[in-house]
C-alpha cells in the first residue's frame, strides 16, 4: 500500500506508540495526585511540553494541551476575543473547525467578515485588510490550507493586521503547518492551534498556543488542570506520544526532499493534462490536483483497490457534498468534483510517489473511458 | 424488590380463526428471540402476554425491543401486588397524582375474585378520593386511568398508560420477499411495510463500485441492520452493476440509462428471488416520484419479470414515507449524501415516458447482456448483518 493521505492523518510512529504504552502500563498514575509516582508523571508531562515547545517555537507556558485542534479553534472563538462586540475576520480558506465556530458567532449576532482567496488558494491580503477595522476583535487565517497546501504568509498578514487594528487578536490554524514551516514565535500570532495526529501521534491530542502576553478564559472548567486553563485529567499517554512524535518528525523531516517529490508529481500530472490547484507558494506536503475528466471519488475508490490511498477534499467533510474552500478559489462544481488531494509524510519516497501518480492517472483514464 | 411487569397485547391475530395458533406461535418465538440476552421470564396467557422478573435497568431496553416486534399491538408497564385490597389501594394511591380527574378500570381474569369489576372500581375509587380530596372522578374522559388487572394465581397488575407497538402480523408468517434495497429513504420503508405484514425479507443491494463508494454500500448495510431490528432474519446480498452500466453507457442512448439499468436490476432480482425462495420482489417505488417511477417506466421495468412486484409505497407522498422512515430510525442514515448506483452515468434528461419497443431496441445493442447478468450474479456477495 502506498499511503498518500497524510493530511487526513498519519501512521503513528513507533516512538509515539512506545511512549504512550509506557504511560498506560507503567506510569499510569494521575498526574494531579500528590504521591510520588503522580508527581513524577506530572513532571514528565512538563518535560513533554518543554520538548514540544522547543521544536514548534514557543515557550512551554504558552502551550495548553487539548483533545484536538477543533477544540483549540473552538476555544479561541468562544473565549479568545477580548471584545465580544467586535467584528471577526476569517479567510474563506478556513477548515470547518474555524468556519463553523465563526458561523455560530454570526448566528448570535457577531459581524463575521470573510476574506477572499486568490487562485492559488491563499488569502487575498488586500481584501482581508479592507475588512479589518478598529472594531475588529479577532482575525483568523489558516497557516497551510488543508485542501490545497497553500501557505499563507502569516507573519506579514499578522503584522499588517496589527498595524491597522492594534487591539485585534490574531489566530492561525497551524494543523498542516506545524514543523513544516516557520516556528510559531516567528509569526507574531496571539493564538495558534495544532493537532498531533498529522505528525505521527495518535488522534485525540492537540494543543493551543496562547501568547504569554495574553490571558484566555478557560472553555472547560473543573479540576483546574493545565494551570486552570483547561480542566480535565491530562491525557498523559497521548501527551507523551505527542512529544515523541514531534522529536521523531524533526529527526526524519527533509523539506527539500518532500518539495522535490511534490515538484516531480506536479510535472507528472501537468504533462497528463491535469490542473494543479495552488501551484505556487505551497507546502511541500500537500498537492491538490484537478483531474481531467474523472471524478475524484471514483478515482479514489479505484486507486484504493490498486493499493494507493489518496484524499479528496478534506476527510473531515467527507460526508458533505461540495467543497467550500475549493469553490472559494474559483473552481467550478465540475472541477471541485475532480480534485484529489495527495499528501506526503517524511517516509514518502520518490519512487512510491511516482508509482502512485501513475496508478492514479491510469485509474482516471479507465474511468474516462468508462471501463474500470 | 423490583416488581414491575410488562403486559403485551397482540392485535390483528384476534381476527384469525383455526390457524390462530400458527400466528401466535410465530409471535411467541419472535418475542423470545427478541428478549435474548435479557434475564427475564415470559408468560404467555390467552390474549395477552407478560414479561416478569427482569432487572430494573433492563426495563427500557425491553420496551424498546418490544416496540419492534410485529404482531404486538400495545403494551403497558404494570406494578404488581397481591390480592389483598389494602395492597391494591396502596399501590393505586402511589400511582395517582394529587389533582385532576381519574377513573378506575378493573378487569378480572380470575372470576372467583370476591369483588366484581364494578365493585372493585367503586371501592378503590372511593379510597383514592378519601386520601386525595383534590381529585375528581370522570368516567368518560379522565386525565388518568388506573387499570387494575386481577390475574389468576394471586397477582394483581396496576397500570396507567398504554404504549403503542408496531402492529401488523408476526414476522415470518407471510412468505418470503426480495427487497431491492438502495441507500435511499424509500426502500427501507418498503421493506418495513412488508415485514410488518409478516413477510420475511431478503434484501438485495445493487452498487457500482468504484463509481459509487464503499461508504455508499456501507450505508445499505447499516440500513439493513436497522431493518433487522424489525425483521430479525433479514439477509443482505450485494451485486455489482458496474460492468452492465459501463456497457449501457458504451452502447445505448444516454437518456435510456436509468430505464435500462432498472430492467437489468429486475432481471437479476427475479433470478436471485428464485434462488432465495422468495415469491415476490419488493421495491420502494412511489408513483410519479421520479422519472423512473412513472406508470410508463414501471410498465417497462415490470415487463422483464413474471413474479409479483410489490410496491407498498406506491400511493404514498414523500412526506408520509419520511414520517415512517423517521419512526423506524432509517431516515438519518438514508439522507447521508453518498451516491447510489442510479446516479452513475446519469443523463441530463432521463426518459419520463419510455415505450417498450424503443427500450427493447436499445437493449438489443448490448449483445452480451445475458453474459453480463450471469457474471453479475456469479459475483454476488452475502453480507453479514
Amino acid at each position: 500500500m502506498i499511503y498518500l493521505d497524510n493530511a487526513a492523518t498519519t501512521i503513528v510512529s513507533d516512538a509515539a506508540v512506545s511512549a504512550a504504552l509506557e504511560m498506560m502500563k507503567e506510569n499510569f498514575f494521575n498526574p494531579n495526585a500528590t504521591y510520588k509516582p503522580g508527581v513524577n508523571v506530572k513532571a514528565y508531562i512538563e518535560s513533554c511540553r518543554k520538548d514540544i515547545a522547543k521544536y514548534i517555537g514557543a515557550e512551554d507556558k504558552e502551550l495548553f494541551f487539548t483533545s484536538c485542534a477543533t477544540e483549540s479553534n473552538n476555544w479561541v472563538f468562544s473565549y479568545g476575543r477580548k471584545r465580544p462586540n467586535g467584528n471577526v475576520v476569517i479567510s474563506a480558506g478556513e477548515h470547518s473547525s474555524v468556519y463553523e465556530p465563526a458561523m455560530r458567532l454570526k448566528n448570535h449576532g457577531t459581524d463575521i467578515r470573510v476574506a477572499k482567496l486568490d487562485k492559488d488558494g491563499r488569502v487575498d491580503i488586500d481584501h482581508l485588510l479592507s475588512l479589518v477595522d478598529d472594531n475588529t476583535s479577532l482575525v483568523s487565517v489558516i497557516h497551510v490550507s488543508n485542501e490545497t497546501g497553500a501557505v499563507n504568509p502569516i507573519k506579514d498578514i499578522c503584522s499588517a493586521v496589527k498595524r491597522k487594528a492594534k487591539n485585534a487578536l490574531f489566530h492561525s490554524d497551524g494543523v498542516q503547518a506545524a514543523l513544516k514551516t516557520e516556528p510559531i514565535n516567528a509569526l507574531g500570532v496571539d493564538y495558534y492551534s495544532l493537532s498531533a495526529h498529522k505528525i505521527g501521534a495518535p488522534k485525540g491530542i492537540g494543543l493551543l498556543y496562547v501568547n504569554k502576553k495574553l490571558n484566555i478564559a478557560p472553555m472547560l472548567v473543573g479540576g483546574g488542570q493545565e494551570r486552570g486553563f483547561r480542566s480535565g485529567t491530562q491525557n498523559t499517554p497521548y501527551i507523551a506520544a505527542f512529544a515523541a512524535a514531534v522529536k521523531d518528525f524533526v529527526k526524519t523531516r527533509d523539506i527539500e526532499r518532500t518539495n522535490a517529490i511534490r515538484s516531480k508529481l506536479i510535472e507528472v500530472f501537468s504533462s497528463a493534462g491535469c490542473k494543479i490547484v495552488g501551484k505556487n507558494n505551497n507546502s511541500g506536503y500537500i498537492l491538490c490536483v484537478c483531474l481531467d475528466g474523472a471524478k475524484a471519488e471514483i478515482v479514489q475508490n479505484a486507486a484504493c483497490d490498486k493499493g494507493v490511498i489518496i484524499g479528496k477534499g478534506a476527510a473531515c467533510s467527507g460526508s458533505k457534498r461540495g467543497n467550500r474552500v475549493l469553490s472559494a478559489i474559483g473552481l467550478s462544481d465540475t472541477e471541485v468534483e475532480r480534485c484529489i488531494r495527495i499528501s506526503f509524510c517524511n517516509d514518502t519516497t520518490m519512487d512510491d510517489a511516482v508509482a502512485a501518480s501513475k496508478i492514479i492517472l491510469e485509474c482516471a483514464d479507465s474511468i474516462r473511458r468508462g471501463n474500470v | 424488590m423490583f416488581n414491575n411487569v410488562i403486559i403485551l397485547r397482540y392485535g390483528e391475530l384476534y381476527l384469525k380463526g383455526k390457524n390462530q395458533s400458527y400466528f401466535e406461535n410465530a409471535l411467541k418465538d419472535n418475542i423470545r428471540a427478541k428478549l435474548e440476552g435479557i434475564d427475564c421470564k415470559i408468560y404467555f396467557g390467552r390474549g395477552r402476554y407478560a414479561i416478569k422478573e427482569y432487572g430494573e435497568f433492563d426495563e427500557k431496553e425491553i420496551l424498546d425491543r418490544m416496540k419492534q416486534v410485529f404482531g404486538l399491538h400495545s403494551m403497558s408497564v404494570a406494578r404488581r401486588c397481591g390480592y389483598e385490597l389494602d395492597e391494591i389501594v396502596a399501590l393505586a394511591l402511589e400511582m395517582t397524582p394529587s389533582s385532576g380527574s381519574f377513573r378506575v378500570s378493573s378487569h378480572r381474569s380470575n372470576k372467583k375474585y370476591p369483588l366484581d369489576s364494578m365493585q372493585l372500581n367503586r371501592y378503590v375509587g372511593e379510597k383514592i378520593l378519601e386520601s386525595k380530596p383534590n381529585l375528581t372522578v370522570d368516567l368518560h374522559s379522565p386525565d388518568y386511568v388506573i387499570n387494575i388487572d386481577i390475574r389468576e394465581g394471586g397477582d394483581v397488575y396496576l397500570y396507567d398508560s398504554v404504549i403503542p407497538c408496531a402492529g401488523g402480523m408476526p414476522y415470518g408468517t407471510a412468505g418470503n420477499g426480495l427487497l431491492l434495497l438502495s441507500g435511499g429513504i424509500d426502500s427501507p420503508v418498503a421493506g418495513y411495510m412488508m415485514g410488518k405484514r409478516g413477510m420475511s425479507i431478503t434484501a438485495l443491494h445493487f452498487h457500482s463500485y468504484p463509481y459509487t463508494s464503499e461508504a455508499a454500500k456501507d450505508k445499505a448495510v447499516e440500513l439493513a441492520r436497522i431493518l433487522k431490528r424489525y425483521c430479525p432474519t433479514i439477509k443482505l446480498k450485494a451485486i455489482s452493476l458496474t460492468k452492465i452500466q459501463e456497457r449501457i453507457h458504451e452502447k445505448c442512448k444516454p437518456n435510456y440509462m436509468i430505464t435500462l439499468v432498472r430492467r437489468f436490476m429486475m432481471k437479476i432480482a427475479q433470478r436471485i428471488a428464485v434462488s432465495e425462495s422468495c415469491g415476490c420482489i419488493i421495491n420502494g417505488e412511489s408513483l410519479g416520484q421520479v422519472a423512473s417511477q412513472t406508470i410508463e417506466s414501471i410498465t417497462v421495468t415490470n415487463a422483464v419479470v413474471d413474479m409479483p412486484v410489490l410496491r407498498p409505497l406506491i400511493g404514498f407522498d414523500k412526506d408520509e414515507i419520511i414520517a415512517i422512515a423517521q419512526k423506524i430510525g432509517t431516515f438519518e442514515k438514508s439522507i447521508e449524501p453518498f451516491e447510489d448506483c442510479c446516479t452513475v452515468f446519469l443523463p441530463d434528461y432521463p426518459l419520463i415516458k419510455p415505450t417498450l419497443d424503443k427500450v427493447v431496441e436499445q437493449e438489443s445493442f448490448i449483445d452480451d447482456a445475458e453474459q453480463l447478468v450471469e457474471q453479475a450474479i456469479e459475483n454476488i456477495e452475502t453480507i453479514e448483518l
